[in-house]
């Protein structure tokens, strides 16, 4: 359709003014960004470069200052508290710890398991399944319990990224599934090779890539931290 | 702690922008772009902050909203007074007036006969 609405400077601008009107009631807040729709389509040509989108943007100022100027939408809420500058350092910050520990763990469980048991089978073949060392870490979904352990200290961000509007829908299931969901797929193909008593070395190397895929989760965090960050208010 | 001009200023507009912009639909019927590049900047911090404000005197019932085609692109919303956006604008003046008196009066001195 029309260049400017679908530049993607404009569509992030958009999208962040309509995270930072939430407040409003949906009718104020929709007329708010249409008016601000065709204030772009006034002030920029089609095909307006770059440079020439940021200056309009500029103009228009920080999506969360845009309520600056209205008298009753001024109030200090709780909500408007949790867009501080502390909530996505706090909510990441925690985020990372908790995946390093559950690492960590994932490590120690790995080196108690990985020696191998095997037993000369009939007709010499020999059947290998992963030594249960300590009994307290069974292997299958020892890091799932591990992160049900930790789960009390991650109602801090946990709840942060719920209640905070510096994340967008999309962003707080990422951000509230990847640890469970990377433990998950860790444990699960141990799981069910100790279940179906078919350990493999496929198996094992399965678990051991999905447990090394986990380094792109601190880096998720980090990355939707850091967008975060830029949304939040200067103020505490 | 000094809150420096730009405090002051965004606590004053909070209270005047919006009668600013009713006094200039009194004139004519204006567009959003329009308005925000006919305000002074002084009045309007960043063009933004205009949107919401407008949508706020719609809901009030002080302004009203029609299309109208333009030359280039896309129709237009126009704003337009209505009556009791005009009988609001009146009483604002007749406060503004007492009420700036009153300051000036306060901070530089009570004006020499």
């Amino acid at each position: 359709m029309n260049s400017v609405s679908q530049h993607p400077l404009v569509r992030r601008y958009l999208a962040d003014v309509e995270i930072a009107l939430s407040d409003s009631p949906p009718d104020e807040r929709r007329e708010a960004i249409a008016g601000l729709e065709e204030h772009l389509l006034s002030a920029l040509p089609e095909n307006a470069s770059d440079s020439d989108v940021h200056e309009v943007l500029n103009r228009l100022g920080a999506p969360s200052d845009l309520a600056a100027d209205s008298p009753s939408q001024r109030r200090r809420t709780l909500r408007s508290a949790l867009e501080g500058r502390w909530v996505p350092v706090l909510a990441g910050l925690v985020l990372v710890l908790m995946f390093l520990w559950l690492a960590a763990m994932g490590l120690f469980i790995e080196s108690r398991t990985s020696s191998q048991v095997c037993s000369g089978g009939p007709e010499g073949t020999s059947h290998c399944q992963p030594e249960q060392i300590d009994p307290f870490l069974p292997r299958p979904g020892a890091l799932f319990s591990v992160f049900v352990a930790l789960f009390p200290y991650a109602i801090i961000p946990y709840t942060l990224i719920l209640a905070s509007r510096l994340w967008s829908p999309r962003a707080r299931v990422v951000l509230l599934s990847a640890i469970p969901a990377w433990t998950l797929l860790v444990d699960v193909p141990a799981w069910a090779a100790w279940k179906l008593g078919a350990s493999d070395s496929l198996v094992f190397g399965l678990t051991q890539a999905v447990f090394v895929s986990g380094i792109l989760i601190p880096l998720l965090i980090t990355w939707q931290a850091v967008k975060a960050f830029r949304k939040s208010s200067h103020q505490l | 702690m000094v809150p420096g001009q730009d405090g002051i200023l965004t606590h004053l507009r909070r209270g005047a922008l919006e009668y600013c912009i009713l006094a200039m639909l009194e004139v004519e019927d204006r567009y959003g772009f329009d308005i925000a590049r006919n305000l002074d900047p002084l009045l309007l911090s960043s063009e933004g902050t205009l949107y919401p404000l407008l949508a706020r005197l719609r809901k009030a019932g002080w302004v009203q909203t029609n299309w109208q085609e333009s030359a280039t692109g896309p129709p237009r919303r126009y704003y337009r007074l209505t009556s009791s956006g005009r009988e609001t604008l009146h009483e604002f003046r007749i406060a503004w007036k007492a009420f700036s008196a009153a300051v000036d009066n306060q901070i530089f001195g009570a004006p020499n006969e």
